[in-house]
This record gives structure tokens, sequence and C-alpha cells, in this order.
């Protein structure tokens, strides 16, 4: 299935229209069509190997694509990519610094290539992230790693940011941090491409969400409405057993019956449920907020996220 | 090409280019400060080089014509200058698949991300390439020079310059080809094991040419190795127009080559 999500809009700061990667004959990405708009946080969310990492890479021209165009504030990636990632910061995937730099000297040859740079920014940023830029690369760990190419994302003003997978390895302190960085980017008009397979990441930051499975969009939802259709889970502790056909309520999934314990997905009307559930013995139940990953997970099926 | 690319490059390559400065330095001294002690008995030694036989003198590098005397000049591109550009060659060979390495290890992905020209990123790599190339060559030229003040002997630098240059110039030519390799296949190891197994078969089809029939004798034109003769040069004064023209013309198209397919190579 193919969705396409064209907003009409005349300028979107990303704009891909059939969009197609092929390694070979391994698909990477197919018939992407996407529009985002300025000042948003976006989400690309998918498993490993649905086609993420190849859309980010095909954005910033690393690759080509095998077909289809794409264009980012209104240039097209192919024709003068120079422009676009003068406008752009980047956190890749799967960060490999210069072993031999200081993480002060690769963000002063990272940040000599952009017409932005802003050497109080990146200061300021460092002190934000705790970081210390004297230490040689080699000497960083993956969250030391991770924090300096946040940095040098961030540091030279960018219009647009795109982030793969950017809080790994973060601890939770400066993941904080980070989350709220993004959203005072946002507050000043920047636009945010995030691709993640952290929930609770992008429910806390996004605006809307594009699913990709096997290399294809499944869907784009405002992050808002995908909550509103989020399957909530239910656990009942009933005051005698009773069997799984005599536990009639409507818009439920039974998950389980285990003794007096009874797990329920609940996607129907609240109110309704609360009724239903006056008529059975229920001594205690447990019915937690909804979480985004249950929904995810219904477009994925069994695939892990 | 740019510059701060280049001075990082530069100093991230900068104990292995003095490394190699130095090591080639005392070389080169020592060349010719152990040249009077062979000088006493340089009828035996030219005698056992002539009675070579000439794929073997093809090997060494002693050239077609017999040595007829063992000047310290002859001396040096000998022991020295023979060796020169295959111990460089190692260096141009890492220092062409530089961005090959950088592909596969992952750091070329942020740099390309950055607001820069692919073929900055080329020409940044193969100019701290050729910069360390003609510091090592500059360091040798100052050990065979500090070589020849420790001997009381005449030593004809001005040749010996020249030596190193077209040395040098053989040196681009590897280090341009195997760039191409590089950006061909983006991939170290086969880019490292290709440019050896074209170097080497150079070097062995030069000295296997001695052996071959004179109707496949045309092959020797493919060697790079062919052009390479120091002891013509020493006894010239003056460069071999052919093989300047041949190693500058390998080593820029090559590095052409190399920056147009880098150009449009997908890093993934």
């Amino acid at each position: 299935m193919v969705i396409t999500y064209l907003k009409g809009r005349s300028v979107a700061v990303i704009k891909t229209v059939g969009l197609t990667k092929y390694y070979g004959k391994t698909r990477g990405i197919e018939d992407l069509n996407l529009e985002i708009d300025e000042g948003e946080i976006f989400g690309f969310l998918g498993p490993n190997g649905a086609g993420k990492t190849t859309t980010i890479r095909l954005l910033l021209n690393l690759i080509r694509p095998t077909r289809g165009s794409a264009h980012i504030f209104g240039i097209d990636i192919r024709h003068n990519s120079l422009e676009i990632r003068q406008r752009l910061g980047y956190v890749p995937g799967d960060v490999v610094l210069y072993d031999g730099m200081t993480g002060m000297d690769y963000l002063r040859l990272m940040g000599s290539f952009h017409r932005n740079h802003d050497g109080r920014r990146l200061r300021e940023l460092q002190e934000r992230l705790e970081l210390d830029l004297t230490r040689k690369a080699r000497t960083y760990s993956k969250g030391m790693k991770q924090k300096l190419v946040i940095i040098q994302a961030f540091m030279n003003d960018p219009e647009l940011l795109v982030l793969d997978e950017p809080t790994l390895g973060l601890d939770p302190l400066i993941q904080r941090q980070f989350y709220d960085l993004m959203l005072e980017e946002k507050s000043h008009g920047k636009t945010i491409f995030l691709s993640s397979h952290i929930l609770p990441e992008v429910e806390r930051v996004c605006d809307r969400v594009g699913i990709v499975r096997k290399g294809h969009l499944v869907d784009i939802e405002r992050v808002d409405t995908l909550k509103h259709r989020k399957v909530r889970r239910m656990e009942l502790i009933l005051s005698r057993e009773l069997a799984e056909d005599e536990i009639k309520l409507e818009g439920v999934d039974i998950l389980g019956v285990n003794g007096r314990r009874v797990e329920l997905r609940v996607h129907g009307d609240v109110p309704r449920l609360l009724e239903q559930l006056c008529q059975l013995p229920v001594e205690d139940m447990s019915f937690p907020e909804a979480s985004l990953e249950d929904t995810f997970m219904e477009f994925y099926g069994e695939e892990q996220t | 090409m740019s510059w701060s690319l280049f001075t990082s490059n530069l100093k991230l390559s900068r104990w292995g280019i003095t490394a190699w400065a130095v090591i080639l330095f005392l070389y080169g001294l020592l060349t010719l400060y152990i040249y009077p002690s062979i000088s006493g008995s340089t009828s035996a030694i030219l005698e056992y080089i002539n009675s070579l036989p000439e794929v073997l003198k093809a090997a060494f590098g002693y050239g077609d014509a017999d040595i007829v005397t063992l000047t310290p000049d002859i001396f040096v591109t000998m022991e020295f200058a023979v060796l020169w550009p295959l111990l460089i060659g190692v260096y141009a060979i890492f220092s062409g698949i530089s961005v090959a390495r950088e592909a596969e290890r992952g750091t070329l992905d942020l740099l390309i991300a950055q607001p820069i020209r692919r073929y900055q990123v080329i020409i940044s790599k193969f100019a701290v390439f050729i910069l360390g190339a003609v510091v090592i060559a500059v360091a040798s030229l100052l050990g065979l020079m500090a070589g020849a003040g420790l001997i009381n002997e005449p030593v004809n630098i001005t040749s010996l310059s020249l030596v190193l240059a077209e040395a040098l110039l053989f040196v681009l030519a590897i280090g341009g080809y195997t760039l191409l390799l590089a950006a061909v296949f983006l991939e170290p190891r086969k880019s490292l094991l290709l440019a050896g197994v074209i170097t080497a078969a150079m070097y062995i089809i030069n000295f296997m040419v001695p052996i071959l029939d004179p109707a496949v004798e045309w092959i020797k034109n493919v060697s790079l190795f062919n052009y390479y003769q120091p002891q013509q040069i020493v006894t010239s004064g003056s460069l071999d127009g052919t093989a300047v023209a041949v190693y500058s013309g390998v080593a820029v198209v090559s590095f052409i080559a190399a920056v147009l397919i880098f150009q449009r190579r997908d890093i993934s």
C-alpha cells in the first residue's frame, strides 16, 4: 500500500515525490511521498531495515535516488545540495569521529564549512550538554560522541535538522536536555525530521509521525490523533474466577485470563466499558495511560519496533 | 580545495609523514656514509653486478648497460634510488585508499553532509598526500646531502635531486591510480589489494622483459618501472622526458577520473 500525503501548500521544507532507492535488487525505500512543513517536528518511525536511514541518506544526497524526486527548501536535492546542506544540521545514526582529533578540532572543522557558524552557540551547547571538548575523540564514550555530533548539528543555526536516532547512548538527564533543545528550536520556527524507534521520544516531541515499514510509508498521522486512536491495556482483578466466555465486554479483546487476573486490550468507548464492568465482580483494576507503542504495534503486527 | 579540511587532514597525517621522512633521511645519510667502506673494492663489486643475469640486474634496477664506474652517485642510485619508489609507493598506496577507509569507517558521511563539495574532499586528501611525498623526498635529499658532508668524495647533489624528482613523480602516479581504485570501489581492502597487485605486476613485468619473447616485449611499456632509470639521470644529468610525461599523465588522468567518479558515487 502506498499512502500519498500531499497537503497542497506552495513550498514545504521537505517534499518527496515517488522517492525510491534500490541497492541493486534490494529495496531501500519505495515511492515515498511526503511533505514536511516549516516549524514542525516530524517523527519518522519504523523498525530496523524499514528504510528510515536510506531516506535520510537520499535527502542528504549521500546516495542517489533510483527514481522520484526530493526537494528541500524548494531546492532539488540533486541540483543544489550544497545550498541545502548549508541550511541543514545532521546527526547520523552511527557516529564515527576522527580518533586523532579533539572534540573542539572536530567542531571547528565542521563549523568551517558553514557561513552561519557561531562560536558562542557552540560554547552554549557545550555547557548545556556538559561535554569536554579538549579530549581526543578516541577517548570519548558512545554518549559523548553523540553529544558532540548533536552540538555539531545545532551550532550553525540550521533551518532544518535531520536527526537519525539522536538519543542513542545519551543518559536520561541529557536526553531530557536534548528534548528541550529540540522544542526550543521548534519554537524558533525550525523544522526537525526525527528518525527514531523510541516511541516515548516521538510522543513527547513530535507533531506528526510517518510510519514506514518494509520500505513503504504506511501512514502519516498527527501525534494527537494517534494518541486518541491509541489502544489501551486494562488489567482486572476479579473477586472470583470466571471463564473467558463469561466475560462479555464490548470494545475489548481479552488477551488472557489467569485465575482471577484478566488482561484486556481496550479500543472502544471507555464510559460504556465502565458501565459493563459494573456487571462483573471486579475487585481491583489498573488502566495505565495509553501507550503509543501499543498503537504502533498494530502497524507492525508481530514485528519488533 | 578546502583549506580547513586540508589542514585537518595534514594534522592527522603529520606523524606518519614525519616517520617516513626521518626514516628516509637516515637511509639517505647511511647510504653515502657507508660508501667509503666499499669504494676500495668497487672493481670486485662491479664485476659481480655485471655478471648478474639480465633478469636480476633489471630486478635490482641496475639497468641494461654495464656499469663501468661506481661513483658515489651511481652507488646512491643502486642502493637508495632504486628502492625509493617502492618504499614510498607503500606510503602512496595507503594515502590513496584513505577516502575508501573513511567511507568504510563512516567518517565520510558526516563530512559530506556538510556544505562542502565532494571534489573538495578528494582534492584536500590528495594535496596532503602530495605534500607528504614532497616532504619525504626533501628529507631524503637532505639525508643524502648530510651523508655527502660526512664523506670525502664528490657527490653530484643536482643529479640526485633530479633522480628524486623523477621518483617523486613515479610515486604520485602510484598514488593517483590508487586514489582512482579507492573512488571506484570505496572499499579499502579491495583498493589496497588491487593497487598492490598492479604495482607488483608492473615491477615483475619490468624485470621479466629480458627473458620475454621479443614479440611481446612491448608489454614493458605498461610498466611504470620501465621508465624509471635513475642511473641514466645521473649519467646524463637530466630528467627523462618520456618518464616525466608518463608519470605526470598517469597521476593527472587518474586523479581527474577519481574526482569524477567520486562525485557520482553513493556513499552507503
